[in-house]
């Protein structure tokens, strides 16, 4: 049953990103939603936009945030919002929060993935090393003979 | 459509601008129903179950390796416990704000004082402005009046002064008018303009010498000549005039009788 | 409601700063620690950088400018008393287009580290930018924070702070990053066409008064007008005050003394020597109250004996009363405003580069059909347009022969 509530000032307001960009180029707009209790009808009336998130780095590699700290003080003390996790990674990377769980799970795989693709690019340099000097003992082993 | 226009066509015919306009509104309301056919939505129609594929697909999340999860559960434990602390001081810092007056209220009190503190100053120079204004018009309007009563001053001292040339005139016509011609004493002027006949035709020269030519006479005697001769060949002023004037007589009359000669 | 906040920042950055200043060049002698900020808004400086910059109306600050907004030039007819009265009000305006452009110490480049996370390292392979866009924070004193990939969250340095600013609240002619104009080949070019008020203006628009890169740009063109001595492209300017300031500051005044020298303008060859010894104050040399300014120049003449070969038009303006460069400048004025100004095409000139051609005419030449004369009798009769010359890039293609008799 639908509820006849202003959705603006009902239940607890979530935030979290509003994909606003076109074709192969995301980009976000980081959103105060209504309440979720209202369902997926409601997502549409985006309460407030507290900021921005660029997530193609720039010419000098950099990702691009902004964030407007007063409301989202407001939104998360005041009217105690729920943070989708993207938002709440954002959230720690920029200082706000703590950084949170995930990121360190991210960078412990990334770190794992690096070293393995190090490891491999090793273990791929000293095989040619190894093909290369192979051939040239057999001509020294050939001269000898 | 086509039945409203033939409706329309029926309006048309019967001539009436009330049922044109009537006809007009009702099959606008007919196109706005939308009863004309429409093409069916896309998709499954609401009617029939769930696919077998949606029904049956189960979506299976990759697990988490163990490493991970026993380290994500500290640090959620720690995590929500900072961002619940997190919210608090929040709270507390809006509150803080609000009560030392940096807050949102007392932003609008504070914009509102300016706004109302910039109404009073303009209103205060609008003011000073139109006391200025009013001043100044004052001064325009006096110096404007002031030359309007000396405009009217002149026009006033030129009329009583052409009123005053007037009645002198009026005055001087009546004073001569004694001496008007009129029925009463019209014979006695005649007879006295008939003894004293006065005759503007002479030449005048510079010293106020006049040369009548002829000489006036007080009763004309028979009838004037036509021609008094040829007056041109006389030097006015000159002593001489009246021999002249014979001499060409004579010679005109002498050459005449030579052509009647001839 | 952006609401002016007074900076601490910058109180307590000028008291770190104090050691060095970017405005006093390491090769000058004295020692460095003055404070140059507080130096330049002083009043005698203040008083005598105004006097130092003249006011040119008509050339200068009120002269035809390429602008977006379209503007005729009004006429009106005056009396002398009006005339006189209106000069006034424009120059007061041209007083206040005049102000100086504020001389700052840059921003220091140090960043200070907010956190150091080494769990967080390679999190992504890009730096994150963190810009506070909270409604009452000005673009002085707004927080950007910078996350790098190993974790290391930081401070911005003033090219990102300002960078993040033209990204979030965008101005015209402000674009995000900064106009190859301000790098070497197209600031070389835009100084060789005399643009130095339009390079600096613009600076003075797209950066900030205190960014390190400002200050470099500036004293980069500073150097070059000094270097170049072409001091005409900057006297009545807005950025004439800092110039002559940082020329002063540095000593390095001998070619803009020879430049006032040449132009016999004895009054602001003793204002810029009162000018650096204000601010290189020295009790050796100093000058006395009642000293006149011819006096002043002298003094300084005798006292600096090595730059007297810098000298030779001040010299030769002090004991011959020669005044050398004013018809050299004079003439050059006649020729930078002459060159706008076309005469009407006559016979002499539509051969040569003043004719319609310009200077095509060298490639091509002008063949002129008289149509009275008859003498081709043809049908190609052409007749040269005798209209005057439109100013500017029109008049190539304006003052072209037409062809009236089709």
């Amino acid at each position: 049953m639908r509820k006849l509530v202003i959705p603006k000032y009902f239940g607890r307001p979530s935030i979290g990103l509003a994909l606003f960009g076109c074709t192969n180029r995301p980009f976000y707009h980081i959103c105060v939603f209504p309440d979720r209790a209202l369902g997926r009808r409601y997502e549409s009336n985006i309460l407030e936009q507290v900021g921005t998130f660029d997530p193609l780095p720039n010419s000098k590699n950099e990702k691009l945030v902004s964030l407007n700290f007063g409301r989202l003080k407001y939104w998360l003390g005041e009217r105690n919002a729920h943070v989708s996790v993207p938002v709440l990674e954002l959230l720690g990377l920029s200082g706000l929060f703590p950084i949170h769980p995930k990121t360190f799970v991210r960078a412990r795989d990334n770190r794992e993935v690096l070293k393995a693709k190090e490891a491999a690019a090793i273990e791929a340099a000293s095989k040619k090393e190894d093909e290369e000097v192979a051939p040239e003992e057999q001509q020294s082993v050939a001269a000898k003979v | 459509m086509l039945s409203a226009y033939q409706r329309l066509n029926v309006a048309a015919a019967t001539s009436s601008a009330s049922l044109l306009t009537s006809a007009c509104t009702s099959s606008a309301q007919q196109q706005q129903r939308g009863l004309g056919r429409r093409m069916p939505k896309q998709g499954k129609p609401p009617i029939l179950p769930p696919a077998k594929k949606v029904l049956y697909h189960v979506v299976h999340v990759p697990w988490q390796k163990p490493e991970d999860v026993k380290e994500l559960l500290w640090r959620r434990h720690v995590y929500n416990n900072a961002v619940t602390s997190l919210r608090e001081v929040f709270r507390a810092e809006l509150q803080q704000n609000a009560a030392i007056g940096k807050g949102i209220e007392s932003m609008k009190e504070a914009e509102e004082k300016e706004l109302e503190e910039l109404i009073s100053e303009n209103e205060r120079r609008n003011k000073e402005k139109a006391a200025a204004r009013a001043a100044r018009e004052e001064a325009a309007s006096r110096e404007t009046k002031l030359t309007m009563l000396n405009e009217i001053e002149e026009t006033l001292l030129k009329q009583k002064e052409a009123k005053r040339k007037s009645e002198q005139e009026v005055q001087a016509a009546i004073e001569r008018s004694a001496h008007f011609v009129t029925k009463d004493n019209l014979e006695t002027k005649v007879l006295a303009a008939l003894e004293n006949p006065v005759v503007y035709d002479f030449a005048i020269d510079k010293m106020g010498n006049k040369f009548p030519n002829p000489m006036p006479v007080k009763y004309q005697e028979g009838t004037p000549t036509r021609q008094k001769g040829r007056l041109y060949d006389e030097t006015l002023g000159s002593k001489i005039t009246a021999t002249v004037i014979e001499n060409t007589a004579e010679k005109s009359e002498s050459s005449e009788t030579e052509r009647a000669n001839v | 409601m952006l609401k002016f906040k007074p900076l601490l920042k910058s109180s307590l950055g000028s008291e770190l700063r104090r050691g060095h200043s970017a405005w006093v060049k390491t090769n000058t002698s004295s020692s460095s620690s003055v404070d140059v900020e507080q130096l330049f808004i002083d009043d005698e400086v203040q008083k005598l950088l105004t006097n130092l910059t003249e006011i040119d109306l008509e050339n200068k600050v009120f002269r035809a400018r390429r602008t977006t907004i379209q503007q005729r030039s009004h006429f009106a007819l005056m009396t002398e008393e009006r005339l006189e009265k209106t000069m006034e009000r424009m120059r007061e305006e041209a007083r206040r287009f005049l102000q100086f452009v504020p001389v700052k110490e840059p921003r220091t480049q140090t960043v200070k580290v907010l956190s150091q996370d080494p769990d967080l390292e390679t999190f992504d392979t890009s730096k994150f930018v963190f810009t506070d866009i909270t409604f009452d924070a000005t673009d002085q004193d707004r927080t950007v924070v910078v996350r790098e990939p190993n974790g290391l969250l930081r401070t911005s340095t003033p090219e990102e702070h300002d960078r993040m600013n033209r990204t979030y609240y965008q101005k015209p002619n402000r674009p995000v990053f900064p106009p190859s104009l301000f790098q070497d080949p197209f600031l070389q070019d835009a100084l060789d066409r005399n643009e130095h008020e339009f390079v600096l203006d613009w600076a003075c628009w797209f950066y900030e008064p205190d960014d390190p890169a400002f200050i470099e740009l500036s004293h980069k063109i500073f150097d070059r007008i000094n270097a170049r001595r072409n001091f005409e492209t900057i006297t009545s300017t807005r950025h004439f005050g800092p110039f002559v300031f940082y020329l002063a500051l540095n000593e390095n005044i001998p070619p803009l003394l020879n430049h006032f020298g040449g132009t016999g303008r004895i009054k602001e060859c003793a204002n810029l020597i009162r000018l650096q010894k204000t601010l290189r104050p020295d009790w050796r040399v100093t000058i006395a109250k009642g000293d006149s300014d011819e006096k002043i120049v002298k003094d300084y003449l005798k006292q600096n004996n090595r730059f007297r070969d810098e000298l030779t038009d001040l010299v030769a303006f002090l004991e011959r009363g020669v005044i050398k460069s004013k018809l050299q400048s004079r003439e050059t004025r006649t020729v930078a405003t002459g060159a706008r100004k076309q005469a009407t095409v006559n016979a002499r000139n539509v051969r040569g580069a003043e004719g319609p051609l310009g200077n095509l005419s060298e490639e091509y030449a002008v063949k002129v059909v008289k149509s009275e004369g008859s003498e081709g009798g043809d049908f190609e009769q052409r007749k040269l347009d005798k209209t005057p010359q439109r100013r500017g890039r029109w008049q190539r293609s304006s003052s072209k022969p037409r062809n009236k008799n089709e």
